[in-house]
């Protein structure tokens, strides 16, 4: 059972496309509605078969992805557009038309593509899909890659560096224990210690 | 009665009875020409509900109520622009358009 959860829960898309159909065509909204029901990753939000009624749809949505046909009425398409990305910076807008009549003025409404609806089906999925994917972050800058001569030397100096602190760890109880023979023998650190510890106990200094 | 175009209507009629059919139709290459078959279906006399349930590979999906005098496969067999085949395939009408 928990094995069945986990199953539906991996095949679930991590993004789904929400999107908003403006067509004065209900044969074609409809058509629309069920090729969108069966792809996962795709979800159709909400209808509307005008440009006054897409526009509100699509302040009350957000949609990602606006298809937009350009001759409807009461609104056509282009100034609906022009009313959606005035309002809605992060929502895309794909004209979906019948002919390339007015290619140019809708593309200056800032669309991000215009589809005829004579396109493969497959294709206008695609490019739904693309359109509305989260917009991707600048690519990060990849660090530079060091050279094989950058690598050998740099392992190189690791090696000298640890060598010279091994050495010196080294170098260090030798020249210890030589001073200690050293001082021993002339008896002022000794006698130093000596004296502080006397006079910690209240004694007097021991005679150097 | 006979569904007005551009209107997918879902009240069944009274008057007569009316059955659901299955009808599989493709393939559709494009959009457009799905939604005129749709459309065409939909002004079809005694179809009362059309509903688009799913497009796959190209093959479109619609559940729909019929009522009309004739049988239903011989209404879809009219839809000339389509150049339809049509024929009982399992529970459902298959149409092979040609188009």
């Amino acid at each position: 059972m928990a094995r069945m959860v986990l199953s539906i829960q991996a095949d679930r898309p991590s993004h789904r496309v929400r999107i908003l159909a403006v067509d004065d065509n209900a044969p074609l909204r409809a058509s629309l509605r069920a090729l969108l029901d069966l792809e996962a990753d795709l979800e159709l939000v909400g209808e509307a078969a005008d440009g006054e009624e897409g526009v509100e749809r699509a302040l009350a949505l957000r949609p990602d992805v606006v298809l937009l046909d350009i001759e409807m009425p009461r609104l056509d398409g282009i100034e609906a557009a022009r009313r959606i990305r005035a309002e809605l910076a992060e929502t895309r807008i794909i004209f979906f038309v019948a002919e390339t009549g007015r290619r140019e003025e809708a593309m200056r409404t800032g669309a991000e593509a215009f589809l005829l609806k004579d396109t493969p089906i497959d294709t206008i999925l695609q490019t739904i899909r693309d359109i509305g994917a989260p917009r991707a972050r600048p690519p990060t800058p990849e660090p530079p890659v060091p050279s094989a001569e950058q690598i050998v030397g740099v392992v190189e100096d690791e090696i000298a560096a640890r060598r010279g602190a091994a050495a010196e760890r080294d170098r260090r109880p030798a020249a210890g224990r030589a001073q200690r023979r050293a001082s021993g023998r002339d008896g002022r650190l000794v006698g130093g210690r000596a004296s502080v510890s006397a006079r910690a106990r209240g004694g007097r200094p021991a005679a150097a | 009665m006979r569904a007005e175009a551009g209107q997918l209507p879902r009240d069944l009629p009274s008057a007569r009875s009316s059955s659901t059919a299955l009808v599989d139709a493709g393939p559709f290459t494009n959009l457009e020409l799905l939604s005129r078959f749709v459309e065409a279906v939909v002004r079809l006399p005694g179809v009362e509900r059309v509903e688009p349930r799913g497009v796959e590979r190209e093959l479109l999906l619609l559940e729909l109520e019929y009522s009309g005098r004739e049988p239903l496969t011989e209404e879809l067999s009219s839809l000339s622009e389509f150049r339809p085949f049509v024929h009982l395939g399992g529970d459902r009408i298959r149409v092979e358009t040609g188009v």
